[in-house]
């Protein structure tokens, strides 16, 4: 604020009717004041023009309650300043182009033309470029540069056009009076004035795509290289143009959409660029294996970190999840995860706690107030296809509450769940209707979660519901006794903080990292594992089974080398045995899960042979089973009870040993109980 | 068949000394030791000594300590050592592990920081070119104890 507009206020004083000594008094302290203020530029300057004025406002309150009086204009004057918020101000970009910069370009274009300048121009300083050159030439040459002042993160999520297109960026206008004509160059978001003429114009040729920034802003994109439906760290110019918003049924808003001009595209926002690198970042970050599991698991809010305690080998799957390279023969693609649960088992916490490490914009999304139309491409507006939530996301999309998604068509559930196979698939596809066409692809994993909804709470009853090939494409995942259990005995406890967090950013460039190789391993012997777990499935599983769930494997294991290579430093990225057996038994809880109803009736199976189903076995009858082969694989029931009874409770004994005993895995003979394995080591 | 030579022979190596005291190191490898110790099976943790003034060829200096993991019964028998009171539940509390019974992966403590105690003890060592042997001292870590961390830095927020 100036003093001299300040002072405007003085006249408001002089048409009071109070004693001239008191107008003095007021005057020569408007003005003192005055003198101090400061310029409206900063919040720091404006509150000390605030605090100054309420100085000010209580004399004349004061002055008005005693000479009976009132300073209507003069308050008005005070509440204009003090009480208004500026929101938004539109700052005039510097238009200064050095003149040598100028010169060369004189030189350098005598056509017109399309150019790329490594230079850090705003959109003024590229109209001036533009008009310099055409008043240099005698043949006024229009040039559209494009530059590097602009720079956007996020995912080229669709092409809008299959192929290069033309599009004019620079217009000659002859705008004619009475006297002459004269010819003015206009750019891309210029308005041309009516009444003109456009006598001439560039175009250049570019592929057009839909781009979803980091921060949520969709930009068309406007490329001279063709693109990928990927990750992009891109520099260009933004240049806004009119859009329209349809509001109502007859009203359109005005609004501005923003064109991106590429002038350099990097492909995938990956910081490191071997294992070198990914291990000086680890070390930088101090990462542990146990900081890595307690951070997957570990939920920031309101500035504290609350651990969400999940077993160990469930966070281990998820770090394979979120590190292991896409697998496939034509397309690659990686193991999206469906985790099928009852409700209060932890699954929206995890997912939450899971969204915040993803760095994506795009919200959970909530099946049961969602359709499939939101996750894959429609064409509800003409030319301005929706993408879909799938194809929109850039790592990791999540689903809550997945099954209410594809109710909520009953009759053609199958149908729709299979809409969404190519996507899950990351094909790269052409969608369309009659309202437009769109080609996108998804680039990322997608964790849902979803309650056993319409009678799913088992893996047979699940193939009978839904599509299979829309099924094999997830690793399901029904969450355990004890899994369950966990969760609601932590749920019980004093809640876990920590002070350990790991920057999104910094997480996510080990991620991206850690996604782009693939890790050395033996696939004959995961071909093994994947063959070990064959004979508990009905032909419907055995069908989703061998379709995909060997890919999922792969995955699977190429994730835990990656999670063990990291965080012991190990550079090889080679499967050691441990590898195997940690891949193994992740697999054996995910299929035990599978048959959660029936799986007494597969351990009492005596067709099945018993290494098969003492994989299966609860975690209490393995320990009766250990204390057992303790004990010399045979022993009298009072001796293994003894043994057992500081762990297990006699009732719970005798359950286990029950069910040990109808499966064959402990034999009664002779008084005795005799271990399965007895005779196998009595003959060594 | 021609074959490539080299003079080379193994020499004895002195043992690292460092002077006594609290250093700040960080863990590097866990193996188990080869040999059964008296009351059964041990660990080796080796740590890094995270202080330049002892850096060899840009690497820092290494130093190990001992822990049993499982202990020898009457029968032949082994039971875990890893149980609330024990010393290497104590290095791997030190280390960031929460005691739980879900099971301790010595992995997932790999870089794990923590502040040791390094003591002397001693050995001896015979030169090989002079054939003598004398009583040298050698360090050895004695107790792992948890490295805390500065404070962060707050900016102070001026009104």
């Amino acid at each position: 604020m100036d003093s001299k507009s300040f002072l405007t206020i003085l006249k408001y004083i002089e048409d009071s009717k109070l004693p001239r000594e008191v107008i003095s008094k007021l005057r020569s302290k408007c003005v003192d004041i005055s003198g101090e203020l400061l310029p409206s530029t900063t919040d720091r300057n404006i509150k000390r023009n605030i605090k100054l004025i309420n100085e000010l406002e209580e004399l004349f309150k004061s002055v008005a309650e005693k000479h009976n009086t009132d300073f209507p204009d003069i308050f008005c004057f005070f509440k204009g300043y003090k009480d208004s918020v500026i929101i938004h101000e539109s700052i005039e970009e510097d238009s200064r182009v050095p003149a040598a910069m100028i010169e060369s370009l004189q030189i350098r274009c005598k056509t017109n033309s399309v150019i790329k300048i490594s230079e850090k121009f705003n959109y003024q300083q590229i109209k001036v470029i533009t008009r310099r050159i055409f008043d240099a030439h005698p043949n006024s040459p229009l040039v559209f540069p494009i530059t590097k002042y602009h720079h956007i993160e996020g995912k080229v999520i669709g092409e809008i056009e299959q192929r290069k297109i033309k599009i004019p960026v620079a217009w000659k206008v002859e705008i004619s009076t009475k006297e002459d004509k004269t010819y003015v160059p206009y750019l891309f978001g210029e308005k041309i004035p009516k009444r003109t003429k456009i006598v001439d114009e560039v175009s250049g040729e570019f592929y057009l795509y839909r781009f979803l920034s980091k921060e949520r802003k969709e930009y068309a994109l406007i490329s001279t290289d063709r693109l990928k439906l990927d990750d992009y760290s891109i520099d260009g110019i933004s240049i806004e143009v009119e859009d329209f918003k349809i509001i109502g049924d007859a009203y359109r808003l005005i609004n501005k959409f923003t064109v991106f001009f590429v002038h350099t595209a990097k492909s995938h926002i990956c910081q490191l660029q071997n294992h070198k690198q990914l291990f000086e970042h680890a070390d930088k970050l101090k990462l542990t294996g146990n900081r890595l599991y307690q951070y997957l698991s570990s939920y920031r809010k309101n500035g504290s970190i609350q651990v969400l305690e999940h077993p160990k080998w469930f966070l281990k799957l998820t770090s394979a999840f979120l590190f292991h390279k896409k697998k496939g023969d034509t397309a690659e693609y990686p193991m999206h995860i469906l985790w099928i649960s009852e409700r209060g088992a932890g699954k929206t916490t995890f997912m939450e706690s899971l969204h915040q490490k993803s760095g994506e914009t795009q919200e959970i999304i909530a099946g049961s107030a969602s359709t499939i139309k939101y996750l894959i491409p429609s064409f509800k507006e003409t030319n301005r296809p929706d993408m879909g939530a799938l194809a929109k996301a850039s790592r990791l999309c999540i689903i809550d509450e997945f099954f209410r998604i594809l109710r909520t068509s009953h009759k053609e559930r199958e149908d729709e769940s299979g809409r969404m196979n190519d996507l899950l698939e990351h094909k790269d596809r052409q969608a369309g209707s009659g309202q437009g066409k769109v080609r996108t692809s998804m680039t990322a994993r997608l964790f849902a979660g979803t309650n056993p909804i319409a009678g799913t709470n088992n893996i047979v009853n699940l193939v009978e519901k839904f599509d299979d090939s829309f099924l094999s494409r997830f690793l399901i995942y029904y969450q355990t006794d004890d899994h369950v259990k966990l969760v609601h005995q932590k749920k019980k406890e004093a809640k876990v903080y920590t002070t350990e967090w790991i920057e999104v950013n910094d997480f996510l460039s080990i991620q991206d990292y850690l996604q782009s190789f693939d890790a050395k391993y033996n696939r004959e012997r995961l071909v093994k594992i994947f063959d070990k777990f064959l004979i508990f499935f009905n032909e419907e599983v055995k069908g989703i089974y061998e379709a995909r769930y060997l890919h999922h494997l792969e995955c699977l294991i190429d994730g835990i080398i990656k999670t063990r290579c990291l965080i012991t430093r190990d550079p090889s990225f080679k499967a050691k045995e441990e590898d195997y057996q940690e891949a193994e038994y992740i697999w054996a809880i995910i299929i035990k899960g599978w048959f959660r109803q029936n799986l007494d009736d597969i351990l009492r199976d005596l067709s099945i042979p018993i290494e098969s189903r003492a994989r299966f076995l609860p975690e209490n009858a393995v320990y009766l089973l250990e204390k057992l082969a303790s004990l010399g694989y045979k022993a009298k029931l009072g001796d293994l009870r003894d043994k057992c009874r500081g762990e297990l409770h006699a009732p719970s004994i005798a359950f286990y040993l029950s069910l040990l005993k109808e499966g064959a895995f402990v034999i009664e003979r002779d008084g005795y109980l005799y271990h399965h394995e007895w005779e196998a080591i009595e003959r060594k | 068949m021609k074959m490539e030579v080299s003079d080379k022979v193994a020499v004895p190596q002195k043992r690292p000394h460092i002077k006594k005291g609290f250093y700040h190191a960080r863990l590097v490898e866990v193996k188990p030791k080869k040999t059964e110790s008296k009351y059964g099976k041990k660990i080796v943790l080796l740590f890094e000594i995270l202080n330049d003034a002892f850096k060899q060829n840009g690497k820092y200096l290494q130093l190990a300590t001992e822990a049993y993991y499982e202990y020898k019964q009457d029968d032949g028998s082994y039971r875990t050592a890893v149980t609330p009171n024990s010393r290497i539940t104590q290095i791997f509390q030190a280390l960031g592990w929460k005691f739980t019974t879900q099971g301790l992966d010595t992995n997932d403590f790999i870089g794990a920081e923590a502040e040791v105690l390094v003591d002397d003890y001693e050995y001896e060592y015979t030169d090989p070119n002079t054939n003598k042997t004398e009583i040298l001292k050698a360090s050895t870590i004695n107790d792992v104890n948890k490295w805390e961390d500065q404070p962060e830095v707050v900016e102070e927020v001026v009104e």
